[in-house]
């Protein structure tokens, strides 16, 4: 191993802090296990240590040891917080292991890298809504709705995102944000039933709440599934259809609520 | 003539998905950079979902399967050159195809079912609740397996394209 210019080396416990942190926080963004366990044992490797590591839904346990001292060891369990998406920081940290590997980072500059990974800020929640409102539009124009269907799920998908938006402030159950966002906007835009809207208030009820489906959870459970990591991809996968069977059911009951005579 | 018209039809179809997937993507708040190449990801490939269904050679799940591999496969090209994850715009550009439509008749079947006496009637509700449940499903199958494929053919790749030397 190269000598470093730190005057005083890191010791196992904070290395091991740091590498639990940088997992927790991967997996809260929304990495899938295998690019985990990755970063995480190319940054060990660089301190010189191996690394052991089972990542679950709710924890991450790893056991790290020293490469030249058998005796120098030690096993943390982190837990993680509830998924929240984030992309930049999921690159930004991958980048950061690699950085960590080839320029050889001492463990401060790395602490501080990673302090200002994690404080950066997220796109606007405004500008998120609105795009999310165009987004589901235009998923409403590929399934061949007329004007008034679009129009419909652009202020449909508004009020059901802001709802959801609001709910996760508030920290809500996330089921009960998902079927009540699902609601909201299926009503909203089942209003073309009730007002005969256009020719294909159908396609304005079914596109309405697809902005709700959670296609990043269910991707990264069939990648672990894939790469073997089986029990975290189950656990992923039953995450994400409990979401789906959620948005299910608030679109039946808007639909109950319309009355099925029309649909 | 007819060919002029279907471009312009594959076209739409493009853009549309590009806006489509513009707004998922920036629900898990990626890069700039990233944003872009995914509304360009999905564009190329619902266009081609789009161009395969509309030759009437394939349907709409092995349609689906090839349009995702081809994002995938473009996907990984495209994070060796702006040094970013896969996944982080192969997701995004992924959900324009995903099977609205056939999940929301699924769960209309389904209800339907359930809340009918009339047996004859039951017969074809069940019949709609099958073959609309069916497609969803082998959709969203073809979707994840057709992106995660590349993947698992050039693993070194997918793993070290945030590496910058």
């Amino acid at each position: 191993m190269t000598t470093k210019p730190s005057l005083k080396e890191p010791n196992i416990q904070e290395i091991a802090d740091l590498l639990t942190d940088v997992a927790a926080e991967l997996m809260t963004t929304g990495a899938h296990t295998m690019r985990i366990i990755q970063n995480i044992s190319r940054m060990a490797e660089t301190f010189g240590y191996s690394i052991e590591i089972s990542v679950f839904q709710l924890s991450i346990m790893m056991t790290i040891s020293d490469k030249s001292d058998a005796m120098n060891r030690l096993t943390l369990i982190k837990k993680t917080r509830p998924l929240a998406l984030n992309y930049s920081i999921v690159s930004d940290l991958s980048a950061l292991s690699w950085d960590t590997f080839d320029k050889n980072l001492t463990y401060d500059e790395i602490r501080q890298r990673y302090h200002d990974i994690v404080s950066q800020k997220r796109l606007s929640r405004w500008l998120v809504l609105v795009l999310v409102g165009f987004a589901n539009a235009s998923f409403c124009a590929l399934f061949k709705g007329d004007w008034y269907a679009i129009g419909l799920v652009f202020m449909a998908t508004l009020a059901g995102f802001f709802t959801r938006q609001e709910m996760i402030k508030k920290h809500v159950n996330h089921l009960i944000v998902f079927t009540t966002s699902a609601f909201v906007a299926s009503l909203l835009a089942g209003l073309g039933y009730v007002f005969q809207l256009g020719t294909t208030p159908e396609i304005a009820l079914a596109s309405s709440v697809l902005f709700l489906i959670p296609g990043v959870p269910l991707i990264n459970s069939i990648l672990d599934i894939i790469e073997g990591h089986i029990l975290t991809g189950i656990a992923r996968l039953v995450n994400a259809s409990s979401l789906i069977v959620c948005i299910a059911i608030g679109l039946f009951a808007s639909m109950l609520i319309l009355g099925l005579e029309k649909l | 003539m007819i060919n002029t018209e279907i471009f312009r039809l594959i076209l739409v179809d493009g853009a549309l998905a590009a806006v489509a997937a513009i707004g998922f993507a920036v629900i898990s708040n990626p890069s700039r950079k990233a944003i872009a190449v995914s509304a360009l990801l999905a564009a190329i490939g619902h266009g081609l979902r789009f161009a395969l269904i509309h030759s009437g050679k394939l349907d709409i799940s092995l349609a689906t399967f090839v349009a995702a591999s081809c994002i995938g496969l473009l996907s990984i090209l495209f994070a060796r050159i702006i040094h970013c994850p896969a996944e982080v715009f192969s997701f995004p550009s992924l959900l324009p195809m995903i099977p609205g439509l056939y999940a929301y008749r699924t769960i209309l079947g389904l209800i339907k079912f359930m809340r009918s006496a009339d047996a004859l009637k039951s017969q074809g509700f069940m019949l709609d609740f099958f073959h609309n449940g069916l497609t969803t499903m082998f959709i969203l199958f073809a979707l994840v397996v057709g992106v995660s494929l590349p993947v698992l053919f050039f693993p070194k790749t997918s793993f070290s394209v945030t590496r910058k030397y």
